[in-house]
C-alpha cells in the first residue's frame, strides 16, 4: 500500500529542516522571557528572606530598597516575593484553564467537525450561545456562582475558553477531513475512531496549539481582572490582579505597589503572545510560504 | 418587649457596609484641632446666606424613608430633609429642635412641647398628630429597635405629645436625637416615602436622579429663622477615595467625607482644602458567630481576643487615622470607660492555653468578607497573620454582598468584621447586637451576664445609675467576646476653604443647616 500523503505531526514539524531558524526571534524571545518568569516563580519564594504573606508593620508602603527590591505594600509585605508567588498563581491559572478548555473543547470540536450535520449542530449551537457572552462577563458569572479561589478561577476561565477551542478545532477538522490521506485511510477500511485519532486529530492540532498559547496570555489578564474585582483568588494569596487592585489605592504615594504587578502581568502576557505568534509562524504553511 | 428580626438591608443601615464606605476613616492622626482648622474656625463667625455646594458622599442613597434608615448614605441626605424632635451638639448635649422642651413625668412617661411654626414640604403644618403617626409606624420599620421600650404616643394638644414606655428607657433622649425624624401622614399615604421624602427640615428634595445625584433646595418655611444658609446642596456618591479627593482639590466638589487614609496627615497641611476636627465616632469590630462551633465556646472566643494586636490594625488598616478601641465609644464620649480585660494582648501563649483547655488546639476557621469592602478584606489578611501566631488557621472567603448577607444573616459564618454608625449612646450598639432577645443579635450570643448588664444599663433613666452600670456592660461583652472591638475611626470632613460650619457630630449626621459659603 502506498501512503499518498504523510500526515504532519507537531513533533515532525519541529524537526523539519530549516524550520527552527525561521521560527524567528519571537518564539525564542517569548520562551526566554517565560523561562525567566518560571525560574523566578519557582525559586524566589523559597529563598527570599520575606514570605509572600509575611506582614512587617514598620515596612508599610516602604519604597524600593535593598531590603525590598520592589518596595512593600500597605501591609508591609515584600512586593518582589509577592510578584514571584503571583507568577506561580498566574501560571497555574493559565495552564490549568487551558488544559480544561483543551480537554473539553478538542473532543467536542473534533466530533462536530468530523461528523457534521445534526451532531455538529447539537454540539456547536450551545457553544455558540456560550461564546456570545463577553468572556469577562461569563467568567464573573461563573466565579460569582461558585465562589472565589484559585480552583474556581481556573474553572471559570476554562469554561470561557471551551467554545473558542472547540470552534477552532472544528474549523481545522473540517479542512483536514477532506484531505486525500483521510479519504485514503477510510478507503482502506480504517474505522472512524482510527481516522479521527490517527489522522484528523494530529493534523488539526496546529491552529489549536497556536490559539491555546495566545489564550494563555488572555487567561492571565482574565485572572487579573477577576481578582481585581474581588472574584479571583482569595487574599492574602498574592495574585497579580489582586496586587494591582490593592496597589491602586496607593498610586500617588506608593506607586511601586501597583507598577510592579502591572509590569509583571505585561511581561507574562507578552511572553505568551510572542510564543503564540512564533508557533503560528511555525505551524501555518501559508505564513511559511510567504517567508514571514 | 418585642424586637423585630431584620433583613440584610436593615442591617446595612447601621453598618453601612457596602461599597468602599469603609475604605478609609476620614481622617487624621491627631484629634486636636490643627493650625489650619483653627484659622478656618476663626473665619467662620459671620455666616452669610446664599450659594450652592456639591457634597460627595461614599455610597448611593437608596431609600429616603426615615423609619427604614436604609444605608448610612441615605441618612446623610434625608437628615437634612427631615427634622428630629431634639438635636445633639458636638459636645454631646441635647438641645431643642422640633421639640422646644421635654420632661420626664415619671420613669416611663415623657412629655414634649413642639414648635408651632414647622411646616412640611408639602405645605402641611407639623402637629402632634405627625409625631404620633411617625412613632406609630416605627415598630414596623428598622428604626423601631432603637425605641424598644416605646408603647404608645398620646396627643395632649396640637403641639404637645406624651410618650408612654413599657420600661424606664435610659437611651430615650439619645434615640430621639438620633432616630426621631418626623414624617407627615398625608405625604406618606400619597407617595412612596422611599422615593419622595417630605419633612420639615431645612431643605426639600428638588431632584433625585437615582445613581447620579440628589439635589436639595432651601425650604423657605423652615421653622428656624435665618436658617439654612445655603440655597442649594447637591449630593453625589463617589466610591473611590482618590476620585473624591481629586474632585475637592480641583474645585468640582466642595465637601467630602473621606480621603485616602494614607494621605490624611499630609493633607492636613494642604492650602487647597480644609479639615474639620476629627472625632472617633466609627467603632470597627470583629463579630464572632457564637451560635455554632467553634465559637459557641467562650474560651475559643477569648483566645481570638488574646491574639488581637489593635495597634497593628490602627497602623496598617487606617494608617493612624483611627484610635485603638476596646469598647463601643472613645473619648470624647462621656460614656468612655477605658476598660480592657485583655491588657497585654497580643498574647499568643495565653490564646494557645485557652484553645488547649477548649480542646481546639488545631483550630481552623473561615473569615467572611466582601471583595468590594476593602477594609473588611484587609482586616481578614491582618487577622489571619495575627491568629497564625497562636496556631490558628484562618481562611478568607469572599462573597458578593448579597451572598455575604445571606451567610451572615442566617448565621452561616465563623467570623467577620464591620463598623457601626450609631453610638450616640453605647446602648445603640450593645443592645441591638448583644442582647440575646434582639432581632439584631447577629453574633447569636446568649449570655445571662450580658443581658443582665444591659438591662441594668438600658432600663433606667437615672443617669448616675446608668454610668454605674455601663462598665459592667463593657466587661461582660469583652469577657463573653461575641464582638471584639478593634479601632474607632476618626471621622473628619474635608472642604474647600470657602465652606464653613461643618463638623462631625456624635449622631454622625451631616447638618447642612449650619454650613455656609464665603467666596
Amino acid at each position: 500500500m502506498v501512503t499518498l500523503v504523510r500526515p504532519l505531526s507537531f513533533a515532525r514539524l519541529l524537526r523539519r529542516r530549516g524550520m527552527l531558524e525561521s521560527t524567528n526571534a519571537q518564539l525564542v524571545t517569548g520562551a526566554g522571557i517565560l523561562l525567566v518568569i518560571v525560574a523566578v516563580a519557582l525559586i524566589v519564594p523559597f529563598v527570599w528572606p520575606y514570605g509572600p504573606e509575611q506582614i512587617v508593620t514598620d515596612d508599610s508602603l516602604a519604597s524600593p530598597s535593598w531590603h525590598h527590591l520592589f518596595g512593600a505594600d500597605s501591609l508591609g509585605r515584600d512586593v518582589f516575593v509577592r510578584v514571584a508567588d503571583g507568577y506561580r498563581i498566574s501560571l497555574t491559572v493559565a495552564v490549568g484553564s487551558i488544559l480544561i478548555a483543551l480537554a473539553v473543547g478538542i473532543p467536542l470540536g473534533l466530533i462536530a467537525g468530523y461528523a457534521g450535520g445534526r451532531i455538529d449542530s447539537l454540539i456547536m449551537r450551545p457553544l455558540d450561545v456560550l461564546m456570545a457572552f463577553p468572556a469577562i462577563l461569563l467568567a464573573i458569572v461563573v466565579a460569582a456562582v461558585l465562589g472565589t479561589g484559585t480552583g474556581v478561577v481556573l474553572l471559570a476561565i476554562g469554561i470561557v475558553y471551551v467554545p473558542i477551542i472547540a470552534r477552532v478545532m472544528r474549523a481545522a477538522t473540517l479542512v483536514v477531513r477532506r484531505e486525500p490521506y483521510v479519504e485514503a485511510a477510510l478507503a482502506r477500511g480504517a474505522s472512524h475512531r482510527q481516522v479521527l485519532l490517527g489522522h484528523v486529530l494530529p493534523n488539526s492540532l496546529g491552529p489549536v496549539i497556536v490559539q491555546a498559547s495566545l489564550l494563555m496570555g488572555v487567561a492571565i489578564l482574565l485572572e487579573a481582572a477577576l481578582s481585581f474585582v474581588g472574584l479571583g483568588v482569595r487574599p492574602p494569596t498574592p495574585s497579580l490582579g489582586l496586587m494591582l487592585s490593592d496597589g491602586r489605592d496607593y498610586l500617588s504615594n506608593a506607586p511601586w505597589a501597583m507598577i510592579a504587578p502591572g509590569v509583571a502581568i505585561m511581561l507574562l502576557v507578552l511572553s505568551f503572545n510572542l510564543i503564540g505568534d512564533g508557533l503560528n509562524l511555525l505551524l501555518d504553511p501559508r505564513l511559511r510560504a510567504n517567508g514571514r | 418587649m418585642s424586637i423585630r428580626g431584620i433583613d440584610r438591608r436593615t442591617f446595612l443601615r447601621r453598618t453601612g457596609a457596602v461599597g468602599a464606605a469603609v475604605a478609609a476613616g476620614g481622617l487624621g492622626t491627631a484629634l486636636e484641632i490643627g493650625p489650619r482648622e483653627i484659622a478656618h474656625a476663626a473665619g467662620s463667625t459671620q455666616p452669610v446666606k446664599g450659594g450652592a455646594i456639591t457634597v460627595a458622599i461614599v455610597d448611593q442613597p437608596v431609600n429616603m424613608d426615615a423609619a427604614d434608615g436604609e444605608l448610612y448614605s441615605s441618612i446623610e441626605v434625608y437628615d437634612n430633609i427631615f427634622s428630629k424632635l431634639i438635636n445633639v451638639t458636638n459636645d454631646f448635649k441635647f438641645v431643642p429642635n422640633l421639640a422646644t422642651k421635654w420632661a420626664q413625668d415619671d420613669m416611663k412617661t415623657w412629655t414634649l412641647d413642639l414648635v408651632d411654626n414647622a411646616v412640611f414640604h408639602n405645605g402641611e403644618p407639623m402637629t402632634a398628630n405627625d409625631v404620633k403617626f411617625t412613632f406609630d409606624r416605627l415598630p414596623m420599620h428598622a428604626d423601631g429597635v432603637f425605641f424598644a421600650a416605646w408603647k404608645r404616643t398620646e396627643v395632649l394638644s396640637k403641639y404637645r405629645v406624651r410618650f408612654h414606655l413599657s420600661h424606664p428607657f435610659g437611651p430615650f433622649e439619645a434615640s430621639l436625637a438620633a432616630f426621631s425624624e418626623i414624617m407627615n401622614q398625608k405625604a406618606v399615604k400619597s407617595g412612596d416615602p422611599k422615593l419622595h421624602p417630605v419633612g420639615t427640615g431645612p431643605y426639600y428634595m428638588k431632584q433625585w436622579v437615582q445613581n447620579d445625584h440628589v439635589t436639595l433646595a432651601r425650604w423657605n418655611k423652615y421653622f428656624k429663622p435665618n436658617k439654612p444658609y445655603l440655597d442649594q446642596v447637591t449630593f453625589r456618591a463617589i466610591g473611590d477615595d482618590t476620585v473624591r479627593l481629586t474632585g475637592l482639590q480641583t474645585g468640582q466638589i466642595d465637601w467630602i467625607q473621606q480621603v485616602p487614609a494614607q494621605q490624611s496627615n499630609s493633607l492636613l497641611s494642604s492650602s487647597q482644602i480644609v479639615s474639620s476636627p476629627g472625632k472617633p465616632y466609627f467603632p470597627y469590630f470583629i463579630i464572632l458567630n457564637c451560635s455554632r462551633p467553634p465559637f459557641n465556646d467562650k474560651r475559643v472566643r477569648q483566645a481570638i481576643a488574646w491574639c488581637i494586636d489593635r495597634a497593628q490594625f490602627a497602623k496598617l488598616l487606617w494608617f493612624g487615622t483611627s484610635v485603638t478601641a476596646t469598647e463601643a465609644v472613645s473619648p470624647p464620649s462621656p460614656w468612655y470607660t477605658g476598660i480592657d480585660p485583655y491588657k497585654g494582648a497580643p498574647d499568643p501563649e495565653r490564646a494557645k492555653a485557652l484553645l488547649k483547655q477548649a480542646g481546639k488546639e488545631n483550630l481552623h476557621i473561615t473569615y467572611l468578607g466582601q471583595p468590594n469592602v476593602v477594609s473588611q478584606e484587609r482586616t481578614g489578611e491582618i487577622l489571619k497573620s495575627q491568629l497564625a501566631k497562636a496556631g490558628i488557621t484562618m481562611n478568607i472567603q469572599n462573597y458578593a454582598p448579597a451572598q455575604y448577607f445571606e451567610q451572615f444573616g442566617s448565621h452561616k459564618y465563623d467570623l467577620t468584621s464591620t463598623y457601626w454608625s450609631a453610638t450616640l449612646d453605647p446602648a445603640h450598639l450593645y443592645f441591638p447586637l448583644t442582647y440575646s432577645p434582639s432581632g439584631w443579635n447577629f453574633p447569636g450570643i446568649s449570655s445571662k451576664r450580658i443581658n443582665a448588664a444591659l438591662e441594668a444599663f438600658v432600663y433606667t433613666t437615672d443617669l448616675k445609675k446608668r454610668h454605674a452600670a455601663y462598665p459592667e456592660v463593657v466587661r461582660a461583652v469583652a469577657d463573653e467576646a461575641p464582638v471584639i472591638f478593634l479601632t474607632n475611626q476618626v471621622q473628619r470632613y474635608w472642604t474647600s476653604p470657602h465652606v464653613h460650619g461643618s463638623a462631625p457630630l456624635p449622631s454622625l449626621e451631616i447638618r447642612l443647616e449650619d454650613m455656609w459659603l464665603k467666596r
